[in-house]
């Protein structure tokens, strides 16, 4: 594979991306930043959104939720604009499609999780298997740690490689399965011929991340310690990405297929933003 | 999306009357009888727990879901907001022309666009909902005004935590904000005393709505409505909520009112409300917007 050099990146660590299916990058957001990020879940999630605007996802609040349950949101950069100014990052969006080799990168979704002492596992999936309906294909996602993020308290694990896997029909549900949170991915192993996937449970500090192929499964542990786990994701698509031609409705639309015009396959940049461009081309209205 | 004057469809004749018309801006409020058969609640309700299961028969997620199995606590009351993207056999219903051109006629609109869609699901024990004006979610509309039809699923009653109105309240001059309604930590009529208190009532009349299954109320957007806790030990309250827009609809200036569901879906730059998101259901014309026939039937036509 013919590789670019696109800064802010390194050869070596786009081919490790290539090769891992993840790359860990140190540093993405400073002290203040994680700080100020966290600083806006608990409002969020307890529905005080700054901008007026709900979120498209919010599964848990503390009216109705169970205790010591997983806590995740998503299109939150239209609820604050404290996270706004992070997800819309120049830097994130180019380092996202430096590593996958696109002219820019446009965010397709975002997500905040905070795990709380004994919550519960999240199933291994491929985002590819959500994220599916637009052309040129490809995600990537980036994943930062806004807590220290270890074996134990439900970090990141990945299966090494495994974005060279074929991609597996939707996991239905990752919040709450009755079976192993790896049964799926190890399903997918088998089929690929590998009968010992690497899986690589990460340490990463708060405000450094990873970065990871639509492809490769990941997921987390059950939060066996006695401290919350928080983290935000965005992720990226091709810039140029449209829709697929579909009829009435996306099947498998997820989120964003509810953002499809009906007989236009454009992935307006209102609700699907370029955040950074080769040519120096960024979504207007996100520096007003 | 232009509004394409060609696209004609037929729907049953209208059956509200000039009397009933008064009455609904009398009081804020309409009972309409027997709207949905029992065959139709059984197909309305049987999609309620695939879809709460996390099973969307479109593959696209609702705009708002509280009350997940094994996230939320046994007794949360369960409800999902924009059904007709995540389900067709509940988009025949929840497009129904027919409860779009009921709401708009109640309304005095010339046509009614889909605003809300949503199931509210109160199983044994599931907590009190704050009074609230429906209007107050749509201030970044213009007009900020929205029309709800309310179907009662099973009978609805006060033993079963009912829904509450204050009729004539739509007329009061009073404020209300967005709050997250469902399991309040305060008293759920505070909202109504602080409404009432601004408008020199010291005791609102408070009405709990009994309905059997397949009756609707319909409700004045400014009308206060909230709910009690589910009493029953045995019984589930199962609702269905249609809300319409007027057809002529726009978004308020950047900035004005409370965005809730409906700002996400504003395109840059532009005022329009686009049919694509938020479709002509009803037309005096006869239009409808036209993706809806590829879409999903009409349950009602």
């Amino acid at each position: 594979m013919q590789i670019t050099i696109k800064a802010p990146l390194s050869v070596t660590q786009i081919e490790q991306f290539h090769r891992d299916g993840f790359l860990v990058v140190e540093n993405l957001l400073d002290s203040t930043t994680v700080d100020h990020l966290v600083g806006r879940f608990d409002p969020l999630f307890a529905g005080d959104f700054e901008t007026g605007v709900y979120p498209d996802e919010w599964h848990w609040n503390p009216y109705l939720g169970k205790q010591g349950e997983a806590e995740k949101m998503t299109g939150v950069w239209q609820c604050d604009r404290t996270l706004f100014s992070t997800m819309m990052s120049v830097k994130l969006g180019q380092m996202a499609a430096t590593l996958e080799g696109w002219d820019g990168a446009r965010l397709l979704a975002d997500g905040i999780w905070q795990k709380p002492g004994g919550a519960k596992e999240t199933t291994l999936h491929q985002d590819s298997m959500y994220i599916n309906y637009h052309t040129p294909a490809g995600v990537i996602t980036c994943w930062i740690a806004l807590s220290h993020a270890i074996t134990g308290a439900s970090t990141i694990e990945y299966a090494r490689g495994s974005h060279r896997w074929q991609l597996s029909e939707a996991v239905p549900e990752f919040h709450n399965q009755n079976q192993s949170y790896r049964s799926e991915m190890e399903q997918a192993a088998r089929a690929a011929g590998v009968n010992n996937p690497d899986v690589v449970q990460l340490d990463i500090a708060p405000g450094s991340g990873v970065f990871h192929h639509g492809n490769t499964w990941h997921g987390s542990g059950k939060n066996t310690l006695n401290v919350v786990r928080r983290s935000m994701v965005l992720a990226y698509v091709p810039a140029a990405a449209q829709f697929k031609p579909f009829g009435s409705y996306i099947p498998g639309g997820y989120i964003a297929g509810k953002y499809r015009r009906h007989g236009d396959n454009t992935m307006d940049e209102s609700f699907f933003p370029i955040v950074w461009r080769e040519d120096g081309y960024r979504t207007p209205f996100l520096d007003n | 999306m232009s509004l394409s004057p060609q696209v004609h469809q037929q729907h049953s004749p209208l059956q509200i009357t000039p009397t009933q018309i008064e009455l609904f801006h009398q009081h804020g409020y309409l009972i309409v009888d027997n709207l949905l058969t029992p065959e139709q609640i059984d197909q309305i309700v049987g999609r309620f727990e695939p879809l709460f299961n996390t099973q969307f028969e479109t593959g696209i997620y609702p705009d708002e879901w509280y009350g997940r199995p094994g996230l939320s606590q046994p007794d949360a009351t369960q409800q999902m907001t924009g059904l007709w993207r995540c389900d067709r056999t509940l988009a025949s219903f929840t497009l129904s022309a027919k409860i779009a051109q009921i709401n708009a006629t109640l309304m005095g609109w010339g046509s009614a666009r889909y605003g809300l869609d949503a199931c509210w699901i109160k199983p044994p024990n599931a907590p009190e909902v704050y009074f609230h004006r429906k209007n107050t979610y749509t201030s970044c509309i213009a007009p900020p005004a929205i029309a709800t039809c309310w179907i009662a699923l099973n009978d609805v009653a006060l033993k079963t935590g009912s829904l509450e109105i204050v009729p004539g309240s739509h007329f009061w001059d009073s404020a209300d904000k967005v709050r997250f309604l469902h399991a309040p930590s305060e008293d759920y009529r505070t909202p109504l005393w602080q409404a009432a208190s601004q408008v020199g009532i010291q005791s609102p009349q408070i009405v709990s709505i009994v309905l059997p299954p397949g009756s609707a109320v319909f409700l004045h957007g400014n009308l206060w409505r909230g709910s009690g806790k589910n009493p029953s030990q045995t019984k589930i309250r199962r609702s269905l909520a249609i809300s319409s827009l007027a057809g002529h609809a726009k978004f308020q200036l950047p900035g004005v009112g409370d965005g809730y569901i409906f700002e996400r879906y504003r395109k840059q730059g532009s005022l329009e409300i686009d049919e694509s998101y938020y479709p002509i259901l009803w037309s005096q014309t006869g239009y409808r917007t036209p993706f809806l026939a590829d879409y999903c039937q009409d349950a009602l036509a």
